[in-house]
């Protein structure tokens, strides 16, 4: 038996995918959770060993879900979206289990049938989980409560922002609950560096340099952005510009 | 120098302009006048002479030109011949003072000139009609320019309602097919239809509605209230489908206001706004009231919730969209406020004539 937790903070669409899985003898549905909380305390308790996550939920979404509980305690995870090309291409890239809204007999018998193949292989799938939510190039971040996968190839600077950084992504700004320096380790170092306590820009977006007179000084951005870098930080910026 | 003054500036310039080339014709007219048995005038001074007489005229033009404005919009036709016979008077025996009083001064010290102390009189009892004619042209010049900037203005306004009411109804039609409203939508509806096929076909039966009067061609920039209140039920009965009892809804309507017309596509992305910025993104949801009353002589709409708010007030397009299409409609006779804290809900607050 695979036991099923069905995560969707539409209780029509809860009942959407119970129903469906009621023509699949070998899934029990052990629970259902209407809200990252929730569903997190979910988890927890019951153990599925599988979990349909939709991935817009007010509060804490699916990406949210999965940051709490940790990839490696994470069930099997068959992501749940109405709309959102970037995510769906990026479960595509990750090989992740995915069904889009909506969804008819016969493309829920396809994720079933996937459901089935992945649940005996056990790891295969926190690898894609790991690289999804911010290994390979690519973060979570949340702009107006609604989580994006942002490519770190289009982020043009971060701030900041308390216990929040704050993602700059072509003119537009999106938050990520992590302090910056926690962030800035998971960053390529190649790519990105600190030019300031509450700054780190992408390296090659920047355009121009100006010193100041006392080893600090300004950048500007190919964004536009100007940014100020201070004396402690200036060194990634000197080699930068010397390779 | 302001924009202001220098547009009067140069309409001052204009009218001396058009006055001058009056007063040129003019005189080469008396000097043709000469050799067909008219009176003999040097070409001098014909022109002295017709530039004195129109100067004059060009100097009282601005006064004309106020007093025909000040009594533009005087209906009451009986009256206002009164007032202009009365103002065409004056004017005349104020060319009169200055044609003499420059004639004086210009050939005074000529002693040929043609100067008596009884020209005051003369000139006003021989010329009186032409200048009641003259003032009488110029009144008509005023109101003639002034009904055609009118009916332009109006024209541009209307123009002006057209665009934002389109822009009303692409907004509208743009949020009824944001992706996650119509596919969660269709995936509600999709998981009603084995076991409650009759909700679900009542469903289906909404959303065609809203699709409908969302790309309906044939809008009026006015609506009954019944009506937009209908739309927004429309809208709400699939909200409520799709968020269950974390969406709860008030309605307060006072009797006898389902008539009274209010601006079309007002109030739909109001409620749109509550329940997708302020009652969604809360696991718990949240109240929804929709009330509208009389105050007084004008129709008082609010719409609220009590869920999430917001800090700084980002007047997007909707909000941008339905103030200036207010403040087009109305005039000053007209407000959209806004009432809002983070955690402290949204109120939207519409006063509109009824």
């Amino acid at each position: 038996m695979i036991r099923t937790l069905i995560i969707d903070d539409e209780p029509l669409a809860r009942r959407a995918v119970r129903q469906l899985l009621a023509g699949a003898d070998d899934f029990k549905v052990v629970g259902e959770a209407g809200h990252g909380a929730e569903a997190v305390a979910a988890i927890g308790m019951l153990r599925p060993d599988l979990v349909f996550l939709d991935v817009q939920m007010p509060e804490m979404d699916g990406f949210g879900v999965i940051e709490a509980i940790g990839v490696d305690a994470m069930p099997l995870v068959v992501f749940v979206t109405a709309f959102d090309a970037y995510a769906v291409r990026a479960f595509e890239a990750e090989a992740l289990d995915y069904l889009l809204k909506p969804f008819d007999d016969q493309r829920f018998a396809r994720v079933i049938e996937r459901v089935r193949r992945h649940i005996g292989t056990g790891d295969g799938q926190r690898d894609g989980m790991r690289s999804l939510l911010g290994g390979q190039g690519r973060l979570v971040a949340r702009g107006n409560g609604a989580a994006q996968l942002v490519r770190l190839d289009e982020i043009d600077w971060i701030s900041a922002a308390g216990d929040y950084a704050e993602v700059h992504v072509g003119g537009r700004s999106l938050l990520i609950h992590e302090p910056l320096t926690s962030l800035e380790a998971r960053l390529p170092q190649a790519a990105f560096a600190r030019i300031h306590r509450a700054a780190i820009v992408r390296l090659d977006r920047l355009v121009e340099v100006r010193p100041g007179t006392h080893g600090d000084g300004v950048v500007r951005l190919a964004c536009g952005a100007e940014l100020r870098f201070s004396r402690r930080y200036r060194e990634p910026i000197d080699v930068y510009l010397t390779r | 120098m302001t924009a202001a003054y220098r547009q009067g500036v140069l309409r001052y310039l204009g009218i001396w302009a058009a006055w001058l080339a009056v007063a040129v014709v003019t005189a080469f007219q008396t000097y043709a006048a000469g050799f067909a048995g008219g009176p003999k005038l040097a070409l001098g001074q014909a022109l002295v002479n017709g530039l004195i007489w129109y100067s004059a005229w060009a100097a009282l033009t601005p006064g004309v030109v106020a007093v025909a404005r000040a009594f533009a919009d005087d209906r009451r036709l009986g009256r206002l011949l009164a007032i202009h016979l009365a103002f065409g008077l004056l004017f005349a025996v104020l060319h009169a003072v200055l044609y003499s009083a420059m004639n004086a001064m210009i050939y005074v010290r000529a002693p040929w000139a043609p100067w008596s102390n009884g020209l005051l009189i003369t000139k006003l009892a021989t010329s009186i009609h032409v200048h009641l004619m003259i003032y009488a042209l110029l009144v008509a010049i005023v109101l003639g320019a002034r009904a055609y900037r009118t009916m332009r203005d109006r024209e541009v306004a209307a123009a002006r309602l057209e665009a934002q009411l389109a822009e009303a109804e692409t907004a509208a039609l743009r949020a009824q097919l944001q992706p996650h409203f119509l596919f969660n939508t269709l995936n509600a509806i999709s998981a009603l239809v084995p076991d409650d096929p009759i909700v679900a076909q009542r469903l289906i039966a909404r959303l065609g509605d809203l699709l409908r009067l969302s790309i309906d061609q044939r809008r009026s920039q006015h609506s009954a209230l019944a009506d937009e209140l209908d739309f927004t039920d429309t809208y709400l009965a699939i909200e409520e489908a799709r968020l269950g009892e974390r969406l709860r809804i008030v309605r307060a309507i006072a009797p006898g206001l389902k008539t009274v017309q209010v601006p079309a596509l007002l109030l739909q992305p109001l409620v749109e706004n509550a329940v997708r910025h302020g009652i969604a993104p809360l696991i718990e949801g949240g109240t929804l009231t929709i009330e509208a009353k009389p105050a007084g002589d004008m129709l008082r709409i609010s719409i609220a919730d009590d869920g999430k708010g917001a800090g700084a007030i980002r007047e997007g397009v909707g909000l941008g969209n339905a103030r200036l299409r207010l403040r087009h409609l109305y005039g000053e006779r007209q407000s959209l406020e806004i009432d809002t804290a983070p955690g402290e809900g949204f109120r939207a607050i519409i006063l509109v004539p009824r």
